[in-house]
């Protein structure tokens, strides 16, 4: 692999409030590209709930941050980082495959070799997941938190800079 | 002693499923209850909305079956509207539409259905020559020589002895239900791994059609971007040739590899083509256009229902007719102002909760009550079955030569008469059998696509209606679609601009439905009862045969005994990378949810 190919995924349901925080966040990070073209070279892609259809972005790319709702058991609002090895992959039996997990992408592009050497996933514990189609408003007022904590992970990879 | 199997819920998607299924002392389903534990909340979600809009968040109910809610949205609000989409939007609908069907078919075969056929672990004591011999008599697929089976049970080793990467970890491998000879294991593992990477190419008809984003655009009208042979932003001979190199791919991978394999594994697990029936009625609402929407005769697959196996007589199937579709809601949830043993058509439909079920955890639902948040659609008041078997009975039935040929192949291979389609393994088959008609038809559409573009006929959207100001005060439309599990119904009702009602009723909900007001049981429901348990703890064949219906919603497994304790978890699916860290979590249904609730 010689250029980077770094991605940004925003993951969750957007019909169940925070359970869709990760997409909310994503988009957040899209509208800060279109009015300042904050992100240039980054690629930033709502991944919803699509699963295995979204092997081949994981496949393709070097540095990987996740966006998601984390349930962790804390305190709602928490975030939660992990990066790597800490994130558990799991391939398995299972009745749906509508079920078929983050994880198990990330264990599929393992297993054929093409796994991101940079994976950093940063999750918020959700405040509600009720049926709506905007985050909580506590929720909401987390995502700024969430994007400062990607461009981190970006700047600390060495692939993105802020804007001066 | 008797006891209960429980598959209990877990996903982030669509909603969950939970099956309750009573053994006798022989370990033989008795009965079983499906049960829908979670809401959907699109309905509320929708009210007052845009209708033009309603796509994008209806697409969303189901994350894997994104494109087919946007379509069934889009065709809702276009029958509404009185709209007609151009010829080029339809041909482009229909490769999009088909293009879905095999992506998931191939998906659903080698990803999820496989494990309950293949033991990825025996398939290493495999002699490599052997399956190549196999592999050569079944095709011409390239990958096929003793060298390439003996480089994957290199790689399969690998994966085996690396310990957390658990690609096979967790599966009930070594079971006596799985009956495939090393050398027939290892060819499947072979093409799971090769249908994982095909499927990256299969989705770039999508990405040519709907844009980068994982997610397509979709339009009520038509399809959102204009063809010029004379630009690179439109769909021109470039991006069109892509699309024709997906096509291929598909059509290879489909013919050499899904329907062979098929039809390689199916005789050694004869006994499922007489088990996991279900009701035996069918509904198909059709598809594939080819002319114009609302004439169905003209559709690929035809529209209509069947009746008791009996495949001499289509009955006529109208989404429209508040006697034919109904939802029940006696075992659900739900509060109706009429009454509970009334059925309401979806355009009358009403979402109004009534959640009186136990408080999680618990042990087990009140099956004799209320027990589901699924209302129980009824076509005429009877159960059906719908998706793939629902499909093929019906081209088959209604004279279509390839599925004629196809079905026959698929009997002569089992040596079996034509009521073995009637079970767990016909519907397996069918959805293999279906995916190759589709992929051809496929083919036929691009060229069509390609000539209609070379006459001049660059039109691929019809404006006249987009603008609200043109539109009746109060309009109703219904949106049907064959989503790769089955029919697929929007229903909406727009009222000065707006959406007042909304109405969805998804493959899913016929077959994992609850019992009606007649105490008639869902497709799942009877598709269990006789089915014996080799393991009553390891309940492959549970999950061989709610599998072959492609269920839209997740499940774990744990074994509760006759005394109501957990026997222990035999199956943990975390739904979402955070589930896993908090076990808890994944054991009690969703009550956030119900948080929600009136």
């Amino acid at each position: 692999m010689t250029a980077n190919n770094v991605l940004v995924l925003g993951l969750g349901n957007i019909l169940n409030t925070d359970e869709g925080i990760g997409v909310h966040a994503l988009w957040a990070m899209q509208r800060l590209h279109k009015e300042s073209q904050r992100y240039p070279g980054i690629e930033l892609v709502d991944g919803g709930t699509l699963g295995m259809r979204l092997l081949s972005y994981v496949d393709d790319a070097t540095h990987l941050i996740l966006l998601d709702s984390a349930d962790t058991g804390q305190e709602p609002g928490t975030l939660v980082e992990l990066t790597g090895d800490d994130i558990p992959l799991y391939v398995g039996i299972k009745v749906s495959l509508h079920q078929v997990t983050f994880q198990e992408v990330l264990g599929v592009s393992l297993a054929r070799g093409h796994l991101p050497q940079h994976l950093h996933l940063i999750g918020m514990q959700p405040i509600s997941l009720a049926i709506g189609a905007d985050p909580s408003p506590e929720g909401k007022a987390i995502i700024p938190s969430m994007i400062q904590h990607a461009e981190r992970i970006l700047q600390a990879w060495g692939v993105w800079q802020p804007p001066h | 002693m008797s006891q209960r199997i429980v598959v209990d819920p877990i996903t982030r998607i669509e909603g969950h499923l939970r099956i309750e299924a009573e053994l006798d002392s022989a370990n033989v389903i008795t009965k079983a209850f499906s049960s829908g534990t979670m809401v959907r909340g699109i309905e509320i979600i929708l009210r007052g909305r845009d209708p033009r809009e309603a796509w994008a968040f209806a697409q969303r109910t189901c994350g894997v079956c994104t494109t087919v809610h946007a379509f069934a949205s889009v065709r809702a609000v276009e029958d509404a509207l009185k709209i007609r989409i151009p010829k080029n939007a339809n041909l482009i609908r229909n490769i999009m539409i088909a293009q879905q069907f095999v992506h998931d078919h191939v998906m659903h075969f080698y990803h999820l259905h496989a494990l309950d056929w293949v033991d990825i672990v025996d398939s290493l004591k495999a002699n490599p020559m052997e399956t190549s011999n196999i592999a050569r008599s079944l095709s011409a697929w390239p990958n096929s020589s003793s060298g390439y089976f003996a480089e994957v049970q290199r790689k399969v080793k690998g994966l085996v002895d690396s310990g957390q990467l658990s690609i096979f970890a967790n599966a009930y491998w070594g079971h006596p239900a799985y009956k495939l000879p090393p050398e027939v294991n290892l060819l499947a593992v072979a093409h799971y791994l090769e249908a994982l990477d095909a499927q990256a190419d299969f989705v770039k008809v999508h990405t040519v059609f709907g844009g980068k984003n994982p997610h397509p655009n979709f339009v009520v009208g038509g399809v959102p971007f204009p063809i010029d042979p004379n630009s690179d932003m439109a769909l021109n001979a470039q991006t069109l040739s892509i699309v024709k190199t997906a096509i291929d791919k598909m059509k290879a991978f489909v013919h050499q590899v899904y329907l062979p394999d098929l039809l390689a594994i199916a005789p050694y697990y004869k006994e499922y083509a007489s088990l996991g029936e279900g009701v035996g009625n069918f509904l198909s609402w059709g598809e594939f256009p080819l002319e114009d929407i609302n004439d169905p005769s003209t559709y690929l697959v035809p529209r209509g229902v069947i009746l008791d196996r009996d495949l001499s007589t289509i009955h006529e199937a109208d989404p429209r007719d508040f006697g034919q579709v109904q939802e029940f809601v006696k075992h659900s949830w739900y509060k109706y102002s009429g009454g509970e043993n009334k059925g309401l058509h979806p355009w009358e439909g009403e979402t109004e909760f009534a959640y009186d079920g136990p408080m999680p955890p618990y042990d087990f639902l009140p099956v004799e009550e209320r027990y589901s948040w699924l209302k129980a659609p009824r076509w005429k008041e009877k159960p059906m079955e719908v998706g793939p078997l629902a499909r093929v009975l019906m081209l088959y039935a209604t004279g279509n030569e390839q599925a004629k040929a196809l079905v026959e192949k698929t009997l002569k291979t089992l040596d079996a008469p034509v009521e073995a389609l009637f079970s767990t393994l016909g519907r397996t088959a069918a959805r293999a059998i279906e995916s190759a008609i589709y992929v051809d038809a496929m083919e036929g559409w691009y060229n069509d696509l390609v000539a209609n573009i070379a006459s001049g006929d660059h039109d691929t959207f019809n404006e006249t209606m987009w603008e609200p100001k043109n539109w009746p005060k109060n309009a109703r439309g219904v949106g049907v679609l064959e989503a790769p599990r089955g029919g697929l119904g929007h229903w909406v009702v727009i009222d000065d601009e707006k959406i007042t009602n909304y109405q969805q009723v998804v493959p899913t909900t016929w077959l994992a439905s609850p019992r009606d007001h007649k105490d008639q049981a869902g497709a799942y429901e009877a598709s269990l009862e006789g089915t014996k348990l080799a393991v009553p703890d390891q309940p492959v064949e549970i999950l061989r045969t709610i599998h072959s219906f492609d269920p839209c919603m997740a499940c774990a497994i744990h074994m509760i005994d006759a005394n109501n304790k957990t026997l222990g978890d035999t199956m943990i699916m975390p739904s979402s990378i955070v589930q896993l860290f908090s076990k808890s979590n994944i054991m009690a249904p969703p009550v956030i949810t119900l948080g929600d609730m009136k």
